[in-house]
């Protein structure tokens, strides 16, 4: 739970945190924009490294935001083997025949029975066992003494593959550059930059303010909430409570005897800082003055016109591309 | 050998991976007598996590703590034989806001919480909580309440309840009188010690009020940095010079009897004498 990098700010300096948040916003939006557009692979690649080469110069470390990644990497493998196998336009990259007999049948489940048993032990990530799984498979089915019941194609196809990798380094982008925003900004920066860029949604009667400060609040409680959440998980433990074991109907009470709790405590916190804003004078939808203003300087000018120039760039490889 | 705790550190780790170090070499042995043990020391200083060591709640970084002959240390609970229940229902943890941890619907259902985890049947399990909540005061009138619609005080004694439902052979308690007005801090103070007086419990209880220490307390342990300095009767500790260094202040009383020497100018220092003979002796003196 400690180890959640999503949305929390951890102190730094380097141009990254110094820049003004609107630029970076704007730049997050931006680069978004310029991954959805980039139709070339090798761009895509190109794209990838300029985002990771950024790491190293905005002295934010790369563990930090392989973190960032960790909850994600299901997601990222399942849609680039969801993509592979499904995806059957292109040319035939590789076709492997696999050939399903008693041998590899018998050896797979003797393989998941044994994982079961042994993931208890030893510890296992269900990939490297997805991954000897596959290889006993395809070994086995080269032996052709054994008689096959089932013979069916692995086929991986160009196009396939591409949007296979595409998607992964698209996302991997996306969530690097988000989390590059959230390590190097404060939460009331962060939210101070969004008020002053929703802005122009003003016109259309959106409460842009109120918007970035529940924002902004929201934010700022993710880190406390997390900590309250793990205070009540000892005092639960300390009634007996294993969050580790239990059946199906145990685990549904566990997590009822920390929800609850964390919900009272969402209510009195969010009472009493409505009392504390309130005690301050705070009235929703007044114009405020900020202790710290925003100024523009001129790295702000040159990351804005990287981020233009790279929307473009896109814009016209694409239509040279195709 | 009730709880032993050998050369026990332990550091956390904070969100841009630096550590910080909590408690340092801890050596500490209680339970064998049967004992009210006062935990003090400033703000900070590793009181709350030496506690959480006594139950498991936390591991320490080095070191071995040991809960009825349970060893705890890095190589023991990674095996997956190590089960940390049983090591709870001998120590019971009440925490400084316990309040917090209420979720049920009714104060009974709440306080049965605890035995049912450690896997006693529906009925008794409400059996020992309906006795764990005439022990804390709350009669039947509460047992059918929620939870949520009771003051202050009453929550505590619930969540309390909740522990001693699960008959823990040692009670600790982490500042379990705080936001209580004086009234109800010396009501539930009370009510520990006719527990511990029943019950023959080993107790733990942090506090900063030395007063507290003063009137329950047969030894004290003082928390100073991280460290353990000081293990013994609270008697030796009020004379000791590092008092002030440790930010511990005397009890109210001895205030008054260090008031009453310096005034009256005596050499031999007042501590042991009882009630009486100081009463004695404001009077003698008065009449001078
Ligand atoms: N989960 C945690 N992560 C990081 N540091 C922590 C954590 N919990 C406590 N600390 C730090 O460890 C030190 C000791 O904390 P602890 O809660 O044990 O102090 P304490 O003696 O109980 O203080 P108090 O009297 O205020 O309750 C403190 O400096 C605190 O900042
Ligand atoms: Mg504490």
């Amino acid at each position: 739970m400690k180890n959640i990098v999503i949305g929390r700010y951890i102190p730094g300096n380097s141009f990254l945190y110094r820049l003004d948040p609107r630029v970076k916003l704007i730049a997050l939006v931006l680069l978004f924009a310029a991954t959805f557009i980039i139709s070339d692979i090798w761009v895509m690649v190109g794209a990838l490294g300029f985002v990771i080469a950024l790491l190293p110069i905005g002295k934010i470390s790369l563990k930090r935001v392989f973190q960032g990644l960790k909850p994600l990497l299901f997601l990222l493998i399942f849609t680039f083997v969801f993509q592979i196998l499904f995806n059957t336009q292109g040319r035939l990259l590789i076709a492997i025949p696999l050939q399903f007999n008693i041998v590899n049948t018998l050896l797979a489940f003797a393989l998941f029975g044994s994982w079961l048993f042994l993931k208890r032990k030893i510890k296992f990530t269900f990939l490297s066992f997805l991954l000897v799984l596959g290889l006993i498979v395809y070994g086995f089915s080269e032996l052709t003494m054994f008689v096959p019941y089932n013979t069916s194609t692995l086929a991986v196809y160009e196009t396939g593959l591409t949007m296979a990798l595409f998607i992964l380094l698209r996302l991997i982008i996306i969530v690097t550059l988000s989390t590059v925003l959230t390590i190097s900004t404060k939460p009331t920066d962060l939210n101070l930059g969004l008020e002053r860029v929703l802005k122009p949604l003003k016109l259309v009667r959106v409460n842009t303010e109120e918007i970035a400060m529940i924002i902004g609040i929201a934010l700022r409680y993710i880190p406390t909430l997390l900590d309250e959440a793990n205070k009540i998980m000892l005092a639960q433990a300390s009634r007996g409570v294993d969050f580790q074991e239990g059946k199906f109907k145990d685990k549904v009470v566990q997590i009822i005897s920390l929800l609850v709790p964390m919900f009272i405590i969402s209510f009195q916190r969010s009472d009493e800082l409505a009392n504390a804003m309130e005690a301050r004078c705070f009235v929703p939808g007044k114009p405020r003055t900020r202790l710290n203003q925003l100024t523009w300087k001129p790295i702000d000018s040159l990351v804005l016109g990287i981020s233009i120039m790279s929307v473009i760039t896109s814009i016209t490889l694409r239509i040279l591309g195709s | 050998m009730a709880i032993r705790l050998d050369a026990v550190s332990h550091r956390y780790t904070s969100m841009d991976g630096s550590f910080f170090q909590a408690i340092t070499d801890i050596h500490l042995e209680l339970g064998q007598q049967k004992e009210m043990i006062a935990l003090v020391g400033e703000t900070g200083s590793g009181k709350s996590t030496l506690v959480q060591h006594f139950n498991a709640l936390l591991t320490p970084s080095s070191g071995t703590v040991e809960v009825m002959g349970i060893k705890i240390n890095q190589e023991t609970v990674k095996a997956k034989s190590f089960k940390k229940t049983p090591i709870r229902q001998h120590v019971g943890l009440v925490f400084q806001f316990p309040e917090y941890q209420l979720f049920e619907e009714t104060v009974l259902k709440d306080v049965s919480f605890g035995p049912k985890n450690l896997g006693l049947k529906e009925n008794e399990a409400i059996l020992k909580a309906k006795e764990a909540l005439f022990q804390v005061g709350l009669n039947e009138t509460y047992f059918e309440r929620s939870p949520f619609q009771l003051s202050g005080g009453e929550k505590k004694r619930v969540s309390i309840a909740g522990i001693l439902a699960m008959e823990p052979d040692i009670l600790i308690l982490d500042e379990p009188t705080s936001g209580l007005d004086p009234a109800g801090q010396k009501a539930l103070m009370d009510l520990f010690l006719s527990i511990h007086q029943k019950t023959k419990t080993t107790m733990v209880f942090i506090t900063h009020d030395m007063n507290v220490v003063y009137r329950y307390a047969k030894r004290i342990l003082v928390m100073h940095q991280s460290k353990l300095v000081y293990d013994g009767t609270p008697q030796e500790l009020y004379q000791m010079p590092e008092l002030r260094t440790w930010n511990l202040d005397l009890p109210d009383s001895l205030k008054l009897q260090t008031f009453i020497a310096q005034t009256l100018q005596l050499k031999e220092s007042l501590l042991e004498s009882s009630v009486d003979d100081l009463i004695t002796l404001i009077k003698e003196e008065g009449r001078l």
